[in-house]
């Protein structure tokens, strides 16, 4: 009984400074649709100056921890004026495009301010020691973040019911247009909710040193449970976020005493479990969703391509083709992994481009296409029958996520998409007998002539080009504009007896089996499978390489994957700070040209 | 890198450039991840860095050719360590690959080793696999294993009046193995333990508080510990702060290594049984020298990265000397019983399963002047525990000796 | 006459505030029907309900005596109920007859679906239902280009197209010129005797409710409170009071 009550209590501490991180997250959300990737990258930073003030410059605990919540709140004025403004006439995940390039650069330049060395927290005065509960010992600084959740809690409950601020907050996270309609400064009302965010991110941050260890890779673990914890409690929502926190600390909590190598599912699991029985999170309202922003990619011409047109990609197809005699074995290499990218793109593309769908998880399906791949040819079966194997699963898997999933739309669905993934993931971690767990599955070396560089970019050439071939006949077909048309109009399409749910599991089972042609011709390129496929960063990469490209045009997955795969491949065989310069060329980017490398040619008309 | 440099980047990359002729300098491949896990490769890095200079300082290998090593990020991931692999051997032409940190990252580079029939000396990964389970005739591990450390410290642990044991290791294939050869080599040791308790914490995720409350409720007489790190920071504060370690030995694995007990700093638990690197404390004259001349150049103190950094550009040289040219087939024999002399005694590369030699060195942790000390240590060379010769070519897979 | 569409009983409630209860009436086969009422008074909700969109707490919809209550707004278009929207919604990212053709393809056969261009499927049925609407010459513009009337003309011609038994038209002339409204509605008036489509919409506007409604049902409340011709209607106490009793209040949302 003991044991429950130091558990819960254990659990109750590690709630509280998620619930602060995962409060300003949802709060810009709430009021300005941003899902800001950067967060824990602003929760780590916190860290970090709190530590600079106090092991450098003498400042004491309890001031450091607010010194360090302002010096984050202006960060978040930097982050809001100088590159966000600009992009909120554009897609919803524009965003979160810039803020991943954030991340990419404070994973080098962290290191460069403080050191690559783990630091030890410094601990807070005062409450160092532990207090006896029960007999047993519960270090009295848990006790202290055990209150401050509740306190922090209150304290925006008072500031967004009885300030003018917190009304004005409250009526844009409800109704844009009427707080615009009510004269509200939106811009300023923006920058002053996403420095609120950041400061609480911030102390969060500040407030967990007595209990973490400061490395630079602290934001990538901070930033997924905050995620999780949000959607959960219902975006927008901080009782939400609190109660949440709360159930994913106790969750995991008594889950490691029960199943204690279900650390790596748990997170997921359970927020898997609360959105099919509330799609909108425990605190969340359907009307919260974000107005949708169609896209509008534009038909293809009523009369055909112009001959221009066809030249053209015959003229690609052939250097390409070329290519493959005269590159150098290096070179077609990379060429060999850009093409690789391109059916994955575009499949991610086809969702959230086409069908609407915005996936965090699509490396899911990569994952699957390479693991059933390599699974079947160590089975024995030879390639062409093997890698069709992988691209089956991953196609069916992915029409059956779909039909699971085809009602549901924008961030839940998102959130979904990325459980999926992450349980994959840990699946294909955990599974040992079946995946050979984190060692993965080697030895995936096609035969002679395949074996070769050039052996293998010419196949991958042409099953890109037919697969590029097929997807454009798709987007010609009725199926093209069935997606289109409901993304347009939902209602009008559905009373104009349109097959909507049909068309969206229909792509989700075709950007499955994309994203597996990709993650099959993977495994046989670099001879084995790893669970790092199914993992976030993969599905990051997608959504980069689609973003990059322009969402708003058909070709623009072509571009971003080209772009992204051979660019990354480049500058990281040039600096070892290379996630410094890919991250600055997508921020760049992402504000020069938000419509992406690709945008259509717009024959006049407002959007 | 320049403007010219960076063009010239490009042109090679897009198959324009006319392959390089064969440069001046033996060339060989370094891939590790650099921006994943900066705390431990950036040390081996400034390792192999002086290693190089030293060595081209004495006139380099091969009768008079400076030795070149080219370094690549592969973030942390197989994947891009493969692009990395093949960027170097199809691109720099280099005659050897090394490196790499994550078990994963290895086990991929090995394999690729053996299709593309290129020597890979495999400097940190510790997993057993590697030169066992899938051990091929082009790798050769220097760093002692998985399976060397933890038989160090079960054969400690056997001598400790303790039979109930609770475990905590990191969920993924270096915890999981440490554990497995843990129980197996105790438990053959000491039939009369049981193991009471195990936590499986994500790695760098561990929930310290919880976690230690539910090795604490097992009530075990001692723990053996696999987390490092950011991991280990967390643990042994909660774990101290909560009174586990109370009466309690704890025997854990490469904590005595100065890059896990550095940052530990003042709360460094007292009498771990530990493997470590007492890198202060060896008083060899060939260790004092590398120690000095380590110090002179970076300004800082080495860590255990430093050492394998430095001994695997030491190992790669005395290969290429010994085979007499940079071919595939010689550097493979040469490598097989290679002997070379590093600051810290005489390593070889065993013929039978392709594992250095290089030990470890077990001891007692202990706060010295407010900073984490390894004492009582003694060092244990990697012969006395490895499996003889017919053993450990039986572990190895047939037809790929 | 028998009934086309003959509703019984229909309720529907937010949150225990009933917004519809008991509502029934009969609409016979090319019968044009209003349902008029002031804001609030559930016609947008019944509207929902009879389109499929929304379901409701109990009671009975039956067109051509099968029972349509409970299915999907796709599973109601199949059965022949063709709808307009309040705010116009044709496809903006399409071309005008790009919106007509991809009506007509998505009842096609799966694989024809997605193989068969839709710049192959023939053209002239669709440049026919847009010269209907007077908008054969806007054929190859985005629809996003056209003009607030034109939408809500190219919106008609798409719920005519699948030939619809019964048109629901909810708030088909808002925001249009006095003069439009009327050829707006002598369309609809026409196709409507031409193939025997039964109509029901709303409107506010009392000149179009009056000029063209063969039959008015008055909801108040969430009740049906008049079913009856025109000239009897200009004469109900009931919806006098209902109309003129209570102002119409605007929908106000808390702060």
């Amino acid at each position: 009984m003991d044991f429950i009550l130091i558990q819960a209590l254990n659990g109750l501490a590690g709630a509280s400074s998620l619930f602060l991180v995962a409060a300003g997250l949802s709060l810009i959300f709430g009021v300005s649709r941003v899902v800001n990737f950067a967060h824990g990258t602003v929760f780590m930073v916190g860290a970090y100056v709190a530590w600079t003030l106090i092991d450098r410059l003498g400042v004491n605990f309890w001031l450091a921890a607010p010194l360090a919540a302002c010096a984050t709140a202006l960060l978040g004025a930097l982050i809001e004026v100088g590159i966000l403004r600009r992009l909120y006439a554009g897609h919803e995940l524009l965003p979160l495009l810039a803020t991943f390039g954030l991340v990419l650069v404070a994973h080098d330049v962290v290191p460069l301010v403080w050191g690559a060395q783990d630091i030890i927290g410094p601990r807070a005065p005062g409450l160092t020691g532990a207090v006896e509960i029960l007999g047993r010992r519960l270090p009295s600084y848990d006790l202290f973040l055990i209150c401050l959740g509740p306190v922090v809690l209150g304290a925006m409950w008072l500031v967004l019911n009885r300030t003018r601020f917190g009304r004005i907050v409250r009526a844009a996270t409800e109704d844009r247009e009427m707080a615009a309609a009510l004269g509200i400064r939106q811009d300023l009302l923006f920058t002053a909710v996403f420095m609120l965010g950041c400061a609480l991110a911030g102390l969060g941050g500040a407030l967990q040193l007595p209990r973490e260890t400061l490395h630079h890779s602290l934001d990538t673990q901070v930033i997924v449970s905050a995620f999780v914890v949000v959607v959960i409690g219902g975006m927008g929502s901080l009782t939400g976020a609190f109660v949440a926190a709360a159930i994913v600390a106790e969750v995991s909590a008594f889950g490691i005493v029960v199943w204690p190598q279900g650390t790596l599912a748990m997170l997921f699991l359970i927020m898997a479990a609360v959105l099919v029985v509330r799609p909108h999170g425990l605190f969340g309202r359907a009307a919260q969703q974000e107005p949708h922003r169609p896209l509008a990619l534009p038909s293809p011409p009523a009369a055909g391509y112009p001959r221009r047109a066809a030249l053209a990609a015959a003229g690609v197809a052939a250097a390409l083709l070329a290519f493959g005699f005269l590159g150098s074995p290096f070179a077609l290499d990379l060429a060999t992994q850009a093409l690789i990218a391109v059916p994955f793109a575009m499949g991610l593309h086809l969702l959230i481009g086409w069908a609407g769908a915005i996936s965090f998880g699509h490396a899911a399906f990569l994952g699957l296409g390479a693991y059933g791949a390599a699974l079947a040819f160590t089975a024995g079966l030879p390639l062409a029958p093997a890698m069709t194997a992988g691209v089956l699963l991953a196609g069916v898997a992915g029409g059956a996520f779909g039909a699971l999933v085809r009602r549901m739309r924008g961030v839940y669905l998102a959130m979904l998409t990325l459980a999926f993934s992450q349980l994959l993931f840990a699946a294909a971690f955990q599974w040992v007998g079946l995946t050979g767990g984190d060692n993965g599955i080697l030895g995936l070396w096609p035969e002679p002539p395949l074996d070769t560089p050039m052996g293998w970019y010419l196949l991958t050439l042409a099953l890109v080009a037919l697969w590029l071939a097929a997807v454009a006949r798709l987007y010609r077909a009725p199926f093209g504009f069935i997606l289109r048309a409901a993304q347009d109009a939902e209602a009008r399409a559905r009373a104009d007896a349109l097959p909507v749910d049909g068309a969206r599991v229909l792509a989700f089972a075709i950007a499955g089996a994309g994203a597996g042609l990709s993650g099959a011709l993977l495994a046989f390129l670099k001879g084995s499978a790893f669970p790092t496929l199914f993992d976030i960063p993969q599905s990051i990469d997608g959504l980069v390489m689609v973003l990059l490209g322009g969402i708003g045009h058909p070709l623009g997955p072509l571009a971003g994957a080209a772009a992204y795969s051979l660019g990354v491949a480049v500058v990281s065989t040039l600096t070892p700070h290379w996630h410094m310069v890919v991250g600055g060329v997508i921020l760049l980017l992402a504000c020069a040209a938000p419509g992406g490398l690709l945008t259509p040619k717009r024959a006049g008309g407002a959007r | 890198m320049n403007l010219r440099s960076a063009l010239a980047v490009l042109a090679a990359t897009l198959g324009l450039a006319a392959p390089a002729r064969a440069a001046e300098p033996v060339k060989i491949g370094e891939i590790n991840s650099y921006s994943r896990i900066p705390a431990f490769t950036l040390p081996y890095r400034n390792g192999w860095e002086l290693a190089v200079e030293q060595i081209n300082a004495k006139g380099g290998v091969l009768g008079g050719r400076p030795l070149a090593i080219i370094a690549r990020d592969d973030a942390g991931t197989p994947e891009q360590a493969l692009t990395a692999a093949n960027e170097l051997v199809r691109r720099e032409g280099v005659v050897m690959l090394a490196g790499t940190y994550l078990s994963n990252v290895g086990l991929a580079v090995a394999d690729y080793a053996a299709k593309r029939k290129v020597v890979f000396l495999a400097s940190e990964p510790l997993t057993d696999a590697m030169v066992w389970s899938h051990g091929n005739a082009y790798t050769f591990r220097l760093r002692p294993s998985t399976y060397v450390q933890t038989a160090i410290l079960a054969r400690e642990a056997a001598k400790l009046p303790a039979k109930r044991w609770a475990t905590i290791a990191p969920n993924y294939e270096y915890g999981q193995s440490a554990v497995d050869n843990f129980k197996k080599l105790l438990k053959a040791a000491r039939p009369d333990v049981e193991f009471v308790a195990e936590q499986w914490p994500a790695l760098f995720k561990l929930d310290a508080g919880p976690t230690v409350e539910a090795l604490e409720q097992a009530k075990p007489d001692a723990i053996f510990n696999v987390t490092f790190s950011s991991d280990l920071s967390k643990f042994v504060r909660e774990g101290t702060a909560r009174g586990l370690f109370a009466k309690r030995p704890v025997v854990s694995l490469l904590t005595g290594e100065p890059d896990y007990l550095v940052p530990l700093g003042a709360e460094t638990p007292q009498g771990w049984i530990v493997t470590g690197y007492p890198w202060d404390a060896i008083d060899t004259p060939a260790h004092t020298a590398f120690v000095s001349a380590y110090r002179a150049r970076f300004h800082e103190d080495p860590r255990m990265g430093s050492l394998v950094g430095y001994n695997m550009a030491l190992a790669a040289a005395a290969a290429l000397d010994r085979a007499g040219s940079t071919k595939t087939p010689d550097l493979m024999k040469a490598l097989a019983g290679l002997s070379f002399d590093s600051p810290t005694g005489t390593i070889t590369f065993r013929a039978a399963d392709h594992q250095s030699t290089m030990g470890a060195w077990v001891g007692k942790t202990a706060l010295v002047n407010g900073e984490g000390k390894m004492v009582d240590w003694r060092y244990v060379d990697g012969a006395e525990v490895l499996p003889d010769a017919a053993t450990a070519k039986k572990l190895r897979p047939a037809g790929k000796q | 006459m028998t009934a086309h569409l003959s509703v019984r009983d229909l309720r529907k409630s937010y949150g225990g505030m009933p917004v519809l209860s008991e509502v029934g009436f009969d609409i016979p086969q090319g019968e044009i029907a209003a349902l008029i009422g002031p804001n609030g008074a559930g016609k947008s909700t019944l509207f929902s309900i009879l389109g499929g969109a929304l379901s409701a707490d109990g009671g009975s919809v039956l067109l051509d005596g099968a029972a349509i209550l409970g299915l999907a707004p796709e599973a109601v278009a199949k059965r022949g109920v063709g709808r307009t929207f309040q705010t116009s919604a044709p496809y903006r990212s399409l071309s005008v007859i790009e919106n007509l053709l991809t009506i007509a393809a998505g009842g096609a056969g799966f694989w024809a679906r997605l193989a068969r261009p839709l710049a192959a499927w023939p053209r002239q049925p669709a440049l026919a239902a847009l010269s209907e609407v007077g908008l054969a010459e806007m054929a190859d513009s985005p629809a996003r280009a056209l003009s607030y009337g034109d939408a809500k003309r190219l919106e008609l011609a798409m719920a005519l197209a699948r030939g619809p038994a019964l048109l629901l038209m909810d708030e088909p002339t808002a925001g249009m010129a006095p003069s439009e409204r009327a050829a707006f509605m002598d369309m609809v008036r026409e196709r409507s005797r031409a193939r025997g489509m039964t109509v029901l919409f709303t409107e506010h506007d009392m000149a179009t409710v009056f000029g063209f409604a063969t039959r008015i049902l008055v909801l108040d409340r969430g009740r049906l409170i008049a079913d009856d011709a025109p000239e009897a209607i200009r004469g109900d106490a009931l919806v006098r009071r209902a109309y003129l009793g209570s102002a119409p209040v605007p929908p106000t949302k808390p702060l």
